[in-house]
């Protein structure tokens, strides 16, 4: 699987990944019909982000006539997670990033014994309840 | 023009000064009052960590400022004018000190200066990271409950409320999926919790603010208000389904799930305060003691606060300029 040297793609990179998994393949010329004229956008940008997201290993290529014709690399979901870890690694160099609240840390993960523990501490305090949970 | 520019000069010197005290004070005040504040309501908590993660910036400008209410009272005629009394520099509206061209005080201005800028690079780059992961989560959209809750086809198990002025709580399927429904209604009350009460915006503005406590001692403090606002948000969840025991298994089922599912580093911050799930899951426990802070005993601490600031507002005055004179003309 590829590794992206950059956790995140641009809005053009992802709006071109996008119509690549709906579409399964494209020339630039075709993507430049479905994507950049209504973005305004030259063919020459579509194929130099087409170019970019085949270096970065996310298409492949095949050459038919004189075009090239592009098909994903990477299937969406398999990017997204690798994008998204990616995100939270760099998050964790910030030591003091407070700007999203995950229902668990991706951080604070304790150790399996802390969490039979604390699972044995709730089942205790269950029973003194005189409740069985769920 | 060149007497303002000098009056703010020798003003931020001044508010430096008093942030520098509280900063060095922190770290003295954290070992004396952790234990205490961990027994206190976490949104209690969350309120006093948010102030003091502000403390020395903000009371270094408001001691500072309060230092000009002598020279404004002389203006308006109901003090007598004390600055043909003695001779040094003024911090006074009415007689504005001539700016100093002393080395340590540009130096000390300086470094204060690369922090501020330092600060701000180091802020956009949150507020990006913050955007990036929010582009990412949105494309891979599903769709939109009537109460606000993004559902994304994301692949990692992700429950995460993101957003400063307009949070917005993002749910993976995969995450849902693995959850029996009493526990998606608590994960989901904890991230309406957090949106509710803006954790993300106050976590901003705290971790702007705090640009003047020490690196240890702001971590801590950081690390205190986030763990804060997790346990405030618990607390929440746990009175609108009547069960904190319930909230501490979901809590526990997705740490599991998460233990399992992702190979991302862990972040250092939580080591400050050891396993966030741990602490969590002990304050659903054994619930803090709701406090009760009566009206008369504030008013009075005001009152009392009031008094020994208008004893001591004049001397502190003259000691500051004294001290401003020493070291920096």
């Amino acid at each position: 699987m590829p590794k992206l040297d950059r956790p995140y793609l641009g809005e053009l990179e992802t709006a071109v990944m996008e119509a690549l998994w709906h579409s399964g393949s494209a020339d630039a010329k075709s993507m430049h019909g479905s994507l950049g004229r209504q973005r305004g956008i030259a063919l020459s940008t579509i194929q130099s982000t087409l170019e970019r997201l085949y270096r970065k290993g996310l298409l492949r290529r095949e050459k038919v006539s004189h075009a090239y014709l592009y098909s994903p690399a990477i299937e969406r979901s398999a990017l997204l997670g690798q994008v998204f870890e990616a995100l939270v690694e760099n998050l964790a160099k910030d030591q003091t990033n407070l700007a999203l609240a995950a229902f668990v840390d991706f951080a604070s993960r304790a150790d399996a014994s802390t969490l039979d523990e604390l699972e044995r501490l709730i089942a205790q305090r269950r029973a003194h309840q005189g409740d069985t949970g769920e | 023009m060149s007497t303002a520019i000098g009056l703010a000069q020798f003003w931020l010197l001044a508010a430096l000064g008093f942030a520098a005290i509280v900063s060095l004070l922190t770290p003295i005040a954290q070992r004396l009052m952790r234990e205490r504040l961990i027994r206190l309501p976490p949104a209690l908590r969350h309120r006093i960590y948010l102030l003091w993660s502000m403390a020395p910036l903000g009371l270094g400008l408001a001691v500072a400022s309060l230092l000009l209410v002598p020279s404004a009272l002389a203006g308006l005629g109901w003090v007598e004018d004390h600055c043909h009394a003695h001779d040094h520099v003024h911090l006074c509206l009415l007689h504005p000190p001539t700016p100093s061209g002393d080395a340590l005080g540009l130096t000390v201005l300086g470094v204060f200066g690369s922090l501020v800028l330092l600060h701000a690079a180091g802020l956009l780059g949150t507020v990006r990271r913050a955007r990036r992961i929010r582009r990412v989560l949105q494309s891979g959209v599903a769709g939109e409950d009537r109460n606000g809750v993004v559902q994304t086809r994301h692949p990692s198990l992700v429950a995460l409320t993101i957003g400063f002025w307009r949070p917005r709580v993002y749910v993976s399927h995969a995450l849902l999926k693995s959850l029996s429904p009493a526990q998606r209604t608590v994960l989901l009350a904890h991230e309406h919790a957090h949106a509710h009460r803006r954790d993300g915006l106050w976590g901003l503005l705290a971790q702007t603010l705090s640009l003047l406590h020490l690196p240890h001692a702001r971590r801590r403090i950081l690390s205190e208000l986030h763990l804060a606002a997790e346990e405030a948000c618990d607390a929440e969840a746990a009175a609108q389904c009547g069960d904190g025991l319930r909230v501490a298994e979901t809590i526990l089922a997705v740490a599991r799930r998460m233990q399992a599912g992702t190979t991302a580093e862990p972040l250092a911050m939580p080591a400050l305060t050891g396993s966030s799930v741990e602490r969590r899951v002990h304050a659903l426990l054994t619930p803090a003691a709701t406090v009760r802070i009566s009206r008369w005993k504030l008013g009075t601490l005001a009152l009392l606060l009031l008094i020994a600031l208008a004893a001591g507002l004049e001397p502190l005055h003259h000691t500051v300029e004294s001290l401003l004179t020493h070291w920096f003309v």
